[in-house]
């Protein structure tokens, strides 16, 4: 053992140098959980190319106001209630578009766009915080992004749209291209389920009184914009949701599930109708 | 017959004294691995020199860190580490028992790397005694009315140092972490004995220990075909200091003459006398079938350094299963092997031999960033104790310790 130990430096020189050009990579060393969220961080990348895409069609559409105070306003609010979605990994941006269409868009990686119709129609800050705490609740649940399959967590399960979207040949921005417009198709025709829009609801409900808005507010929001469906001021919207009575229907039974019909609010309905420069 | 007995039990309680003030200047430098380290190691047994690739490797393996995944930070703590050891009917028929507990967080780590370069800087508590004991003991003997002994010790040992590693191609890493060693030892004993005729013992005693030193680690890993890692470390810590200072009062009273007669001594004592370390080679295998399952084996061949010790090796193996792609469970079993050789018809106390055998196991949860794991290790052994200074009479004894482990990672 002592000339062992003497010649101990010796050796591992020599181990070191005859065996450095033969083994193997290590990737393998690479446990469950480090595989795991590496694809979770690239499916939320592949989440914000294929939002961006999507976002662009819809500008391509509308255009985009340019009123940075309104645009600030609307941003403050988001951001705060964006804050409770639990998906830290987004960064959320907030746009006006400029038409008298009723409406409002989520779009995967944490687009969110209102029109301006909407905002007219609305009477307080509480009911636009429901609005945007309705779509953000889609982006929050991934609800478009499930309804594409965009993402997989298992590299045998990939599915030909998440391996589009990783791709930079072009047949892959072919398919991107025509991926782009199914989801466009989707926000703009088809809609999402109505169980994914009365989830959305829920969770607007239960963000605005965690934030301490009126909730009733927004179901008062959802009430006046029956009119405006009827003359068609909102075919959008009335193609790609549920009808008022469904929504307002299934949110009331939640009020009445969990006892929450005597919560009030702040609207702060002066500073939005200030800002919003409604008289 | 009164004379007798009288003798007999200033014959044990002088050597009880005596064999336990011995004994007691190490709170246990027989065996080698009293305390497990880490998170992932100390759930598998302390089997982690061919694996390592976290900030703990800087203790088991430095070679490992050149293949962690990212920068981390990463901390742990013996939540609860307890101890206890039972000599039978060490003090007339009843049992003397020790209990050690302590609440030492015994691991902190920072890794960063570069390239192929791997940085760490880590702090260790690889060994940690606190023991805290009032015990009485009435009518031991039917001459002794009373017998009270006190004891306050800590001794813990602290590693603290750098680790660099580098990677050769794919396969290969050589790694270096230099420890300062320090080690801090006190403690206070204090005993009572009063027999039936009104004659008393008092002693107490204080010792005070302090060691610095260096210990490098030298580690390699190589990986030879996929799924397979090998691994191998050497260190021996080496002191520049150790000082040591004893006191000790003693006062009695002997009635067996009738006549009273008072004896009071005082003492101190000093030494430099540095202790040698042995030599620690690590070997060590361990196979990833999958992400989610991982085995690994462990060797720790300690050479023995000073005179009454002998070399030992100790194994070590353990398991990593993924029950999810966030949530770990690990399992794994260790000896750790008592470095003082067979005893004889010769042997006389202070002697203990007592090999131990333990079992770890652990939950990891994991979110992106961070990992929190809890786990927990039992050890337990038997063996012979000899108690009476110069007297081959043996005593069984059974140690058992128990600990909670608590650590938590985050990637920077």
């Amino acid at each position: 053992m002592a000339h062992f130990s003497k010649y101990l430096c010796l050796y591992i020189f020599i181990f070191s140098f005859v065996f450095a050009v033969s083994g193997q990579a290590q990737e393998f060393r690479l446990r469950a959980h480090h595989i795991f969220w590496k694809n979770q961080e690239a499916g939320t990348q592949r989440e914000i190319d294929f939002g961006r895409g999507v976002s662009a069609k819809i500008l391509g559409k509308y255009p985009l106001l340019r009123d940075e105070r309104k645009v600030h306003y609307i941003s403050q609010i988001g951001t705060g209630i964006s804050a409770q979605l639990g998906r830290p990994e987004l960064r959320y941006y907030f746009g006006i578009l400029d038409t008298d269409e009723i409406n409002a868009f989520a779009v995967p990686g944490g687009y969110i766009f209102v029109t301006m119709g909407a905002l007219k129609l609305m009477r307080n800050e509480a009911q636009l915080a429901g609005v945007l705490a309705h779509e953000l609740s889609h982006i929050g649940q991934k609800h478009i992004v499930r309804k594409l399959k965009l993402q997989s967590t298992d590299r045998s399960l990939t599915s030909g749209i998440a391996q589009v979207l990783g791709s930079s040949t072009l047949a892959a921005k072919i398919a991107l291209e025509r991926l782009n417009d199914i989801a466009f198709k989707m926000l703009m025709e088809e809609g999402l389920s109505k169980e994914d829009e009365a989830d959305a609801d829920q969770k607007a409900l239960e963000m605005l009184i965690t934030l301490g808005y009126d909730p009733q507010s927004y179901l008062n929001y959802l009430q006046s914009l029956k009119p405006h469906l009827a003359q068609g001021g909102a075919e959008v919207l009335s193609k790609t949701h549920p009808t008022i009575e469904f929504r307002y229907q299934s949110l009331s039974e939640f009020i009445s599930r969990h006892q929450l019909d005597k919560i009030q609010g702040k609207k702060n309905e002066k500073r939005f109708k200030k800002i919003m420069a409604i008289p | 017959m009164k004379n007798a007995l009288k003798k007999l039990w200033l014959y044990l309680s002088l050597l009880i004294f005596i064999g336990f003030s011995t004994t007691s200047l190490y709170a246990d430098d027989a065996h080698y691995k009293n305390m497990l380290i880490g998170e992932r190691a100390a759930t598998m047994g302390g089997s982690y020199v061919a694996i390592s690739d976290d900030s703990t490797g800087c203790y088991y393996n430095p070679a490992g860190i050149a293949y962690a995944v990212g920068d981390s930070l990463s901390g742990s703590g013996n939540v609860l580490h307890k101890m206890k050891t039972v000599y039978t009917e060490a003090i007339g028929t009843q049992d003397w028992i020790r209990e050690s507990e302590s609440l030492v967080p015994n691991y902190f780590g920072v890794l960063k790397k570069y390239k192929d370069y791997s940085f760490c800087f880590s702090y260790v508590v690889p060994e940690a005694f606190i023991e805290h004991q009032d015990l009485v003991f009435n009518n031991p003997l039917s001459t002794v009315k009373k017998y009270y002994q006190s004891l306050h010790s800590e001794d813990i040992t602290y590693l603290l140092g750098p680790s660099a590693a580098m990677q050769f191609g794919d396969s290969l890493s050589l790694g270096l972490t230099i420890y300062y060693h320090y080690r801090s030892f006190i403690r206070q004993y204090h005993y009572f004995l009063e027999s039936t005729d009104g004659s008393y013992q008092l002693y107490y005693g204080s010792r005070k220990l302090r060691e610095d030193g260096v210990m490098p680690k030298l580690g390699i890993q190589w990986s030879p075909w996929s799924m397979l890692t090998l691994g191998m470390a050497v260190d021996q810590a080496l002191l520049v200091n150790s000082s040591f200072q004893g006191d000790a009062s003693y006062h009695s009273t002997d009635n067996s003459t009738g006549t009273a007669s008072l004896l009071t001594t005082m003492t101190r004592s000093k030494s430099e006398t540095k202790r040698k370390f042995p030599l620690h080679l690590a070997w060590g295998v361990s196979y990833f079938p999958t992400p989610s399952l991982l085995y690994t084996v462990d060797l720790d061949y300690y050479q023995a350094a000073e005179k009454g010790r002998v070399d030992i090796m100790n194994y070590s193996g353990g398991t990593e299963y993924y029950i999810n792609p966030t949530n770990a469970i690990r399992f794994g079993m260790f000896t750790n092997y008592t470095n003082l050789p067979l005893p004889d018809s010769s042997t006389t106390a202070p002697y203990e031999y007592i090999d131990i055998l333990g079992a770890s196991f652990g939950y990891t949860s994991y979110s992106s960033s961070s990992s929190l794991t809890v786990g927990a290790t039992y050890t337990t052994g038997s063996g012979k104790a000899w108690l009476y200074s110069g007297s081959t009479e043996t005593r069984n004894m059974t140690r058992e310790s128990f600990s909670l482990l608590f650590s938590a990672s985050s990637s920077l």
